[in-house]
């Protein structure tokens, strides 16, 4: 029986700033190229960020952060030239990428497997929780391989 | 209503620096000293060690009495986490090889001054710890905090029979308390905070499960609200909703992250606000000895030595700030919405 693939009409990406979410990013461009599909960048507001080499409160430099989110960590949206929206919700990461893909009736969500400070280990991993609550597929971009495929061109 | 005693049962500040947030992060140990000049201030030269204080050593959290509020599941991945020296449960909350140890020693500081409250019957707690316990939820912690002190202090009281009124004034909604309470007719839980702003949940409509309906109060306030809606929030919403609910016993999460010199919010709160607040909401407890203050932020240690003193000073009758209130600003509507909300869910109003 061969299964029915939908198709991509929107895809939720998790963006944090990290390198990791940078080529979540690059792999959702890249699904989003050939498909038309609108891509959606999420970020979780915290307590803290980091700008630059700094680490601030997101109380007091919100829109800083949500700048920053938007023109530096979203550049590749621009370059790409993909329909995309950039929104910035507060909450913890996982559930603020997962209400985002439910809200927007996201056909995929892409994040990659580590962010900013969090760890690879369960308690620690957005990635992890998204996976172990998600309604929807999820691509995981493994962390920094120093080997190995990149994003299709 | 309380006549607010002259006792003030104070957990001593034990081994809490040992849970290490690293260079640069807000919610850092010097935040209790800071908190322990507040109260020397309230209470005069001699400080803590006046006879009108009651110092009670923190003791451990039991597992029985963490799993009344955590998963067993995330207390042992805590633990282990620690255990392997560490690591981040997300971008703001780091846990050190210490971490554990210091949040079960917090959890356990608010059971002890209960315990001691219980005894006596006369007082109030003030219970400074950390880390702060109330974004932490049943099955993950979070915003700084590892295990909810504050909740895990009123479920023990719920299992001994009584009737919680949880009050938080932190500037942010405290979703760890109100999730674990979210069902529980026996625990009360009531916020004034800012919105939006982390961790996103506590909106007005937000007011408790099937079993518990009303039994959860959110007064979400916008950016740059001062004391006056606080207070407005407390008279307007919560005394009413605390009447219908007659608790036994007053827990309050006190964060002092809404004071204006704060770096992590935008309210506008001042020292003189916190004293007022604390003697709003004594006065909800239905006896003496029947309330208790837990710290949970604070991250200006000026501000927060002050807003520690008007606090204690209050509950005690033993000083005023010379921070005076404050008024005006936004949020009036908020303040209408929420009491229209727990007129409808409660019957009173
Ligand atoms: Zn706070």
């Amino acid at each position: 029986m061969t299964p029915t693939v939908p198709a991509l009409r929107c895809l939720v990406v998790g963006i944090d700033g990290s390198d990791d979410a940078a080529r979540a990013l690059e792999w959702a461009i890249a699904l989003a190229r050939p498909t038309g599909a609108r891509v959606v960048a999420v970020h979780a507001l915290g307590l803290l960020a980091r700008l630059g080499d700094t680490r601030v409160a997101t109380g007091t430099h919100r829109d800083a952060i949500t700048r920053e989110f938007a023109d530096r960590w979203c550049a590749a949206l621009d370059r790409a030239g993909v329909p995309a929206d950039r929104i910035a919700v507060d909450g913890p990461p996982a559930e603020v990428v997962l209400a985002v893909a439910h809200s927007e009736s996201a056909d995929l969500v892409v994040v990659g497997e580590r962010g900013v400070g969090g760890t690879a280990a369960e308690l620690g991993s957005t990635s992890r929780r998204v996976l172990a609550a998600t309604t929807v597929p999820v691509l995981v971009v493994p962390a920094a391989p120093t080997t190995g495929p990149g994003p299709p061109p | 209503m309380t006549t607010v005693g002259a006792v003030l049962v104070w957990s001593d500040l034990g081994d809490l620096d040992r849970h290490d947030t690293g260079v640069g992060h807000p919610e850092r140990s010097a935040r209790l000293e800071a908190v322990r000049r507040g109260v020397a201030d309230a209470l005069g030269p001699d400080g803590i060690a006046t006879d009108g204080v009651v110092r009670v050593a923190p003791r451990d959290a039991t597992a029985d009495e963490i799993a009344r509020v955590h998963s067993t599941r995330y207390t042992w991945s805590l633990a282990r986490l620690a255990d392997d020296g560490g690591g981040d449960l997300d971008p703001d909350t780091p846990v050190s090889a210490g971490s554990y140890a210091t949040a079960v020693l917090a959890a356990g500081a608010g059971l002890a001054v209960i315990d001691t409250l219980r005894a006596s019957g006369r007082g109030a707690g003030f219970v400074a710890v950390r880390p702060p316990g109330h974004h932490a939820r049943p099955g993950i912690g979070m915003g700084f905090c590892l295990l909810n002190n504050v909740a895990i202090a009123a479920a023990a009281l719920a299992d001994a029979g009584e009737r919680v009124l949880v009050v938080d004034w932190d500037v942010h909604h405290g979703n760890g308390t109100q999730d674990a309470f979210w069902d529980d007719p026996r625990v009360a839980y009531a916020s004034v905070h800012q919105s939006p702003l982390y961790p996103g949940t506590g909106l007005v409509h937000e007011t408790g499960g099937p079993g518990a309906p009303g039994t959860t109060i959110n007064v979400p306030l916008p950016a740059g609200a001062t004391g006056e809606m606080y207070r407005r929030a407390v008279d307007d919403v919560l005394a009413d909703a605390a009447a219908a609910f007659a608790p036994t016993w007053v827990l309050v999460s006190a964060g002092f992250d809404g004071h204006r010199d704060d770096p992590l919010a935008g309210h506008h709160l001042t020292a003189g606000d916190y004293g007022d607040l604390a003697g709003r909401i004594a006065a909800l407890a239905p006896t003496d000895g029947r309330v208790v203050v837990f710290l949970e932020g604070g991250y200006d240690l000026a501000a927060l030595r002050r807003s520690v003193a008007a606090t204690v000073g209050r509950l005690t009758g033993t000083s005023t700030s010379d921070e005076a209130p404050s008024h005006g600003g936004p949020g009036a509507d908020a303040v209408d919405a929420a009491r229209v909300q727990h007129g409808r869910a409660t019957g009173a109003g």
